[in-house]
């Protein structure tokens, strides 16, 4: 197995239960908790719509996904299904990946021009979540022991830097400047390289760096808007849950840009929850031990979002290799990291207060710190510790009592560049990134009109249209290939699939139509998404209805706010 | 100042100037009336120049001079000064003052800081500031600020210099860093918001140093703050611009001792519409301020102004009054020169700064002297050697001697090769004879600590041992007694012991009480006087010059850092953690039957406190005080009358003072005369059959909890006894006393509870109540308590 410095690990064994009822079209609801990272293994039924294939403008996001992951030069990706998922695989063949190599019945090798992805599936009953799911890829040996990993969500939406402000600079070199500077996952790696690196130098290892964007959005005093106020204005707004405490310190670099250190990450929930029933009012209660020098400035907000893409260096998947009860990434194995970076490498491993004798089922963590002492070159502490490695039943002599700190590093995404920088996980947030697409695809064939290159085409080639897609700039739409529309229709901030018919005098505002949905005559709808194959009757009215594949709306039906 | 607007209506700038920073850092020194810590020189010029040359300089016109101690003093040296032309010194005395919240209030109730125009802010400052920061800018953006927002009350103006921290090096030693000019003790953290366009607001203000491990900021300050920066590297300059409104704050508020608890107070209030603003004005890296903490700090700023950190406050342009008197100029190696009095040099003698040499002194032959200033008049002998000290004015040392890092007084002698380490001070007039060599740290004093008791006269006789009296150490000393009555009080302290045979003077220990112990582990009993001793030593040599934070300091992150492990330990089930510890208490707020009670405050052990507030009780005063003050508690933290009664019961059984010895008869006779006064209160508490069990539970209780009182109550017939007396007293029914033993005898035959139940006394007195009540309700009970009876064996 060839070296490679990153490995992208595409989670998508989750069907994505707060987009229901667009990504299940059976009966019985969702089991599966609130948690997204959780897989649903009775959405056996045959309409099953992972999240990761809802479409968006035209194409599955696990397409757009790729071809970022691509775009960046990554060369293996590993995509992670679930047992029962059979959608994915015939997905990726339609954007063009060729299988080369069958390894065993759940794992493929695919080719994707010169990048290679493996689709692997979860073995059945496998019901965990993200953090089993990276132990059950790293089980199969497809990383390689030396190679960082980037894990991003199926469900992610990365377009940060698409419309980059220096249009009018790009109009002379053309638009391929734009091209690479887009990437959030090309800087996440940028950063992350060069973290680690420092890191080694500085006896402060990296375990691991993560995207941030900027939803926050304040009004002419300074006063942050609610989230519901930002639903409102269009922006994205955020469920409760997501919502988190992050504290940021910045620490100079005498050459190089500075390091943005996560030393606080606490969710909202958290914070808030009244445990003693006390009555008092929340409070974040900030441990004054991770302020000190070179940290002594920490910026805390509760407006920037995780997206959930982690880059971890090799030696922070030993730990979770190590810490076999974490269940979730995002939940668990983060704010581990950001709580113990402080305390050190070696109590992470949960050995660092321990004295005498080892236990054997510390065995394997002594093993694994042994690895990262070498990785990390801590040499001094690793001699020491491999000299106390003889026989089974070996005194772990830790007299030294330092242990080594390590650190979380963050990239922040601007505030415009996070505006398209979010997992469409709810289906508030799939609407929005929906509607921001169609805001982008026009701005940007408006940049490419004004700058007279051949028509368009190039420009939609960094959003991943399908080529022949109308975009209407002044009704804020987009409307794909081989669609009717019938006399009179009105289309307004709406997103229109293929081989979509659409029959006359029909008004359609802030509407997500997928493929091959027939919809009546004289008909209103308004924010609505209406999932593939359906078919809807005359004049019906839908306000703020989502539909399920192949459903029937029966002529005249009158419905605000309901799933179908 | 502020260009054309409205130039009429400005009147004059006020400032306050506390002559008291009501700390005890500068002890013994400050120990003699003549030298408050104010009049101490920094640099041969006193801190009170310094602060007046400033605010004068900053355009104050009117300045009133708090003094609390040595009120007298400071006042005459007012008005000897010559500023006093430039702007009006007025002082202002109080000596029953001992904190700057009651000074503050004070000069309210005075009502000399007009309050006709609330635009007009004033400046307040503490008396050690040495400063050259251009306030005027600050107070313009005050007053701006104010105009928009009459709850914006206050600017405090802070200096960045960075945190403190611990670190390994490259040869694995510890090494601290932390700026000189903070003290060991400061840890303060200040949460800013940023972002809003009014400036930078104080939403937190924590300087609670070491003993808590977390800073807190209330999240619906999240809503309202975009964001939200927590900062550790700034240092509370003790410069605070303040609207008339500040004071009335104060006043408010008895519980305002500090400025520093009143910001943090202030900033704490959550409910948006009680809000009052402090915002935070942060010096140019250009500016420099800092407080005169102790001698440590002192040290670290004479230094800073000999390097020219804060020009133009440097010793060769000496502030109004000495600049008539002196002429400094600076030599080689930073050393500065008084030229009027030009000092007398040796032969061979080397001088190296930073540092400086008063008037009129004499330095002999091959003395060697190191970053020390001199005062004036010094007479230094041959082959001294001095480096990093100060020393004040007419101070005397002799041939040989070595001094390190110390304060030399005024008008000490260092006698013949006698060595002064680091850390040390040597009083006003002390003698230290030949060839001593004195501890590191050691602080000598020929002054007796203060005392306000009359009874001082009990220690007198005793005055040549140094040992601590039972002063109460605070600085209120009363400003009648005249400096001449001090004197009188100075006892010629001759002590063969460290000083010497001609030494004089004493060794001066801390008074611990004094000095608040921002140890790590200060919740521990601090009965052990040892150890506190130690740590109150410990606290000294922190405000000394010389001493080596890194301990201090990687002790302070060790424990926050184990702190820091509970908070997220939910995080960290992956290892071994079933062994943690099952012995705490976490059922605070769960009552009997594990319901959980709302809207009670963390960790409280209600019963206990119950017990407290009757053990405080006064038996001399109406029980009805005590009862409201219980029904008050009860009320605060959601608690029963059971409680209460139960607290009560426990309370007296301790206030019996029992002795092992003590019989049953002995017992009941005391608990008699208790419940006469007690008695009443059990009347009113007990509204239904519910307390009255709470109250047997509660004898139960103290029976089978051991020590001495559960040895005497468990001994036959104690028990029984003391629930009849409280049958007889119609405080107990019967229907409680056979509720209690049906409860009672449904336990365990290992039961302690049991054995009580079991005794023939109690089953005796069961009986007779059963029958009583019989008697009483007339009815068919009887099998009830042939059933109790049956099931007691």
């Amino acid at each position: 197995m060839s070296e490679v410095e990153f490995t992208g690990v595409i989670l998508a064994s989750t069907c994505g239960a707060r987009l229901f009822p667009i990504t299940n079209n059976t009966k019985s609801k969702a089991t599966d908790a609130l948690d997204v990272d959780v897989e649903t293994s009775d959405a056996a039924s045959d309409e099953f719509m992972p999240k990761h294939l809802l479409p968006l403008a035209g194409r599955p996001l696990i397409h757009h996904l790729l071809q970022h992951c691509r775009g960046i030069g990554m060369e293996k990706i590993i995509v992670v299904i679930s047992a029962d998922d059979d959608k994915t695989k015939s997905s990726l063949m339609q954007l063009g990946c060729k299988i080369s190599n069958e390894i065993d019945e759940s794992t493929f090798e695919l080719d994707f021009g010169l990048t290679r992805i493996y689709l692997m599936r979860l073995p059945a009953g496998e019901t965990g979540g993200s953090a089993e799911a990276m132990r059950c890829v790293i089980g199969k040996n497809l990383i390689s022991p030396k190679s960082h990993v980037m894990v991003l969500p199926g469900d992610l939406v990365l377009y940060g830097q698409l419309v980059s402000s220096d249009n009018k600079a790009d109009e002379a070199s053309g638009t391929s400047n734009s091209k690479l500077a887009v990437d959030a996952l090309g800087s996440l790696a940028d950063v992350h390289r060069r973290e680690y690196r420092h890191g080694l130098e500085k006896g402060v290892p990296l375990a691991m760096s993560l995207i941030l964007s900027d939803v926050g959005e304040e009004d002419e005093n300074g006063v942050p808007l609610k989230e519901s106020a930002k639903a409102k204005k269009g922006g994205i707004s955020r469920e409760e849950q997501e919502i988190e405490f992050i504290g940021i310190a910045t620490i100079k670099n005498d050459h190089s840009p500075p390091t943005n250190r996560i030393i606080l990450k606490e969710p909202k929930l958290n914070v808030e929850e009244d445990v003693h029933n006390t009555g008092s009012t929340p409070k974040l209660y900030i441990p004054k031990a991770r302020m000190h020098s070179p940290m002594n400035q920490m910026l805390i907000k509760t407006t920037w979002s995780d997206l959930h893409v982690f880059c971890f260096s090799p030696w922070a998947l030993k730990l979770l290799l190590v810490n076999k009860k974490m269940k979730d990434l995002g939940k668990e194995f983060v704010p581990f990291l950001v709580s113990r970076q402080f305390r050190g490498v070696k109590s992470s491993f949960g050995l660092g207060s321990k004295k005498g004798s080892v236990t054997d089922e510390d065995t394997d963590a002594v093993e694994a710190l042994i690895e990262t002492m070498n990785e990390l070159k801590l040499d001094e502490a690793c001699r020491r510790l491999s000299m106390t490695d003889h026989g089974i039943d070996r005194e772990f002599d830790d007299d030294d009592k330092e242990d080594y700190p390590f650190l979380v590093s963050a990239q922040i995404l601007s505030r415009k560049h996070s505006k398209l920088s979010l997992r469409s996980s709810t289906l508030t947030s799939y609407a929005y990134a929906c509607r921001e697409v169609i805001t982008n695809a026009i701005a940007a064939s408006k940049a490419v009109d004004e700058s007279k290159i051949k028509k368009g085409k190039r420009d939609f080639c960094s959003l991943y249209l399908p080529e022949n897609t109308q975009i209407d700039a002044k009704n804020n739409s987009i409307i794909l290939p081989e669609s009717t529309l019938g006399e009179k229709v009105v289309v307004k901030s709406s997103t229109i699939g293929k081989g979509v018919s659409i029959g006359g005098r029909c008004r359609l505002n802030n509407v997500i139509i997928h493929d091959n949905v027939q919809i009546g005559e004289n008909c209103v709808l308004q924010n609505t998404t209406i999932s593939e194959g359906c078919i809807i009757g005359d004049n019906c009215n839908l306000n703020n209805c989502q539909l399920r594949t192949k459903t029937s709306i029966p002529t005249g039906t009158k419905s605000k706010g309901e799933s179908f | 100042m502020g260009g054309g607007d409205d130039n009429k209506r400005e009147s004059k700038l006020q400032a306050v100037l506390l002559a008291d920073s009501f700390l005890n850092t500068f002890q013994p020194i400050t120990l003699d009336k003549v030298t408050p810590k104010v009049l101490c020189p920094l640099n041969n010029v006193a801190l009170l120049d310094y602060g007046i040359e400033f605010l004068a300089g900053a355009g104050v016109e009117e300045l009133f001079v708090f003094c609390a101690t040595s009120g007298d003093t400071v006042e005459e040296y007012v008005q000897k000064s010559n500023w006093t032309s430039s702007i009006n010194v007025k002082c202002v005395k109080d000596s029953s003052v001992t904190n700057a919240g009651d000074a503050l209030r004070y000069l309210d109730k005075l009502n000399v800081i007009r309050s006709d125009s609330q635009a007009d802010p004033f400046i307040l400052m503490t008396g050690d500031v040495i400063t050259n920061v251009d306030i005027v800018p600050a107070i313009e953006e005050h007053k701006r600020r104010y105009k928009k927002d009459n709850t914006a009350i206050m600017t405090v103006l802070m200096k960045e210099v960075g945190g403190w921290g611990v670190e390994e090096d490259q040869n694995g030693e510890i090494i601290s860093h932390s700026s000189s000019i903070r003290s060991v003790s400061d840890d303060l953290f200040i949460a800013l918001n940023t972002a809003s366009p009014a400036g930078n607001r104080i939403l937190s203000y924590d300087s609670n140093p070491g003993n808590t491990s977390s800073t807190k900021i209330p999240t619906s300050f999240f809503a309202a703050n975009a964001q939200i920066e927590l900062r550790n590297d700034l240092l509370d300059t003790g410069i605070y611009i303040c609207s008339p409104d500040v004071l009335a704050r104060f006043s408010d508020e008895f519980d305002f001792l500090e400025i520093s608890k009143f910001i943090s107070n202030i900033v704490a209030e959550e409910e948006e519409g009680l809000q009052n603003k402090i915002f935070a004005s942060i010096l140019k890296s250009n500016e420099y301020a800092a407080r005169i903490h102790d001698l440590r700090t002192y040290h670290a700023v004479s230094r800073d102004l000999l390097k020219r950190w804060c020009y133009p406050i440097v010793p060769d342009n000496q502030p109004t009054g000495y600049d008539k008197i002196y002429r400094y100029e600076m030599q080689r190696h930073m050393m500065y020169v008084e030229q009027k009095g030009k000092e007398k040099l040796g032969r061979c003698t080397s001088l190296k700064g930073p540092g400086m040499i008063g008037s009129f002194s004499k330095v002999g032959n091959e003395t060697s002297i190191h970053g020390t200033v001199i005062g004036n008049s010094c007479l230094i002998g041959d082959g001294v050697s001095i480096t990093d000290a100060h020393i004040w004015d007419n101070v005397t040392i002799e041939d040989g001697a070595t001094i390190c890092e110390a304060v030399l007084c005024n008008d000490c002698v260092i006698k013949k090769g006698a060595v002064i380490p680091k850390g040390c001070v040597i009083g006003r007039g002390c003698v230290i004879d030949e060839n001593i060599e004195l501890p590191e740290f050691s602080r000598i004093t020929i002054f007796e600590d203060k005392d306000d008791d009359d009874d001082f006269s009990d220690f007198g006789d005793d005055s040549s041992s140094s040992s601590d009296s039972s002063s109460d150490g605070s600085n209120s000393e009363s400003s009648d007694d005249s400096i001449e009555e001090n004197k009188k009080k100075v006892l010629p302290v001759l002590k063969s012991g460290i000083l010497g045979v001609n030494g004089k003077g004493r060794l001066w220990k801390a008074n611990y009480e004094d000095f608040e112990v921002f140890d790590e582990d200060s919740d521990v009993d601090s009965d052990d006087e040892e150890d506190v001793e130690k740590r109150t030593k410990l606290i000294i040599e922190a405000q000394s010059i010389g001493f080596d934070p890194t301990s201090v300091f990687s002790q302070r992150k060790q424990s926050q850092l184990e702190e820091d492990g509970f908070s997220d330990d939910e995080a960290d089930d992956n290892k071994s953690e079933d062994d943690s510890e099952g012995g705490f208490k976490d059922d605070w707020n769960l009552d009997e039957d594990g319901t959980l009670i709302t809207g009670r405050q963390e960790g409280v052990n209600v019963i206990e406190d119950l017990k407290n507030i009757c053990l405080e009780h006064e038996v001399t005063t109406p029980i009805e005080n005590l009862r409201i003050e219980l029904n008050s508690y009860k009320f605060s933290q959601n608690a029963s009358f059971g409680d209460c009664v139960t607290g009560a019961m426990l309370a007296i059984f301790e206030r019996l003072d029992l002795k092992a010895g003590t019989g049953a008869a002995g017992l009941v006779t005391s608990f008699k005369a208790e419940l006469k006064h007690w008695g009443e209160l059990f009347e009113k508490l007990c509204h239904t059959v519910d307390e009255e069990k709470s109250l047997i539970k509660a004898i139960e209780t103290a029976a089978i909890s051991g020590g001495v009182v559960g040895d005497v109550l468990s001994k036959e017939p104690s028990f029984r006894l003391v629930l009849q007396t409280l049958h007889t007293e119609d405080i107990i029914s019967d229907e409680a006393v056979l509720a209690w033993a049906a409860s009672a005898s449904e336990a365990d035959d290992e039961n302690p509870r049991k054995k009580l139940f079991t005794q023939q006394q109690t089953q005796d007195f069961i009986e007779w109540v059963e029958e009583d009540s019989d008697d009483d309700s007339d009815d068919d009970s009887s099998s009830s308590g042939s059933e109790s009876d049956g099931d007691s064996d």
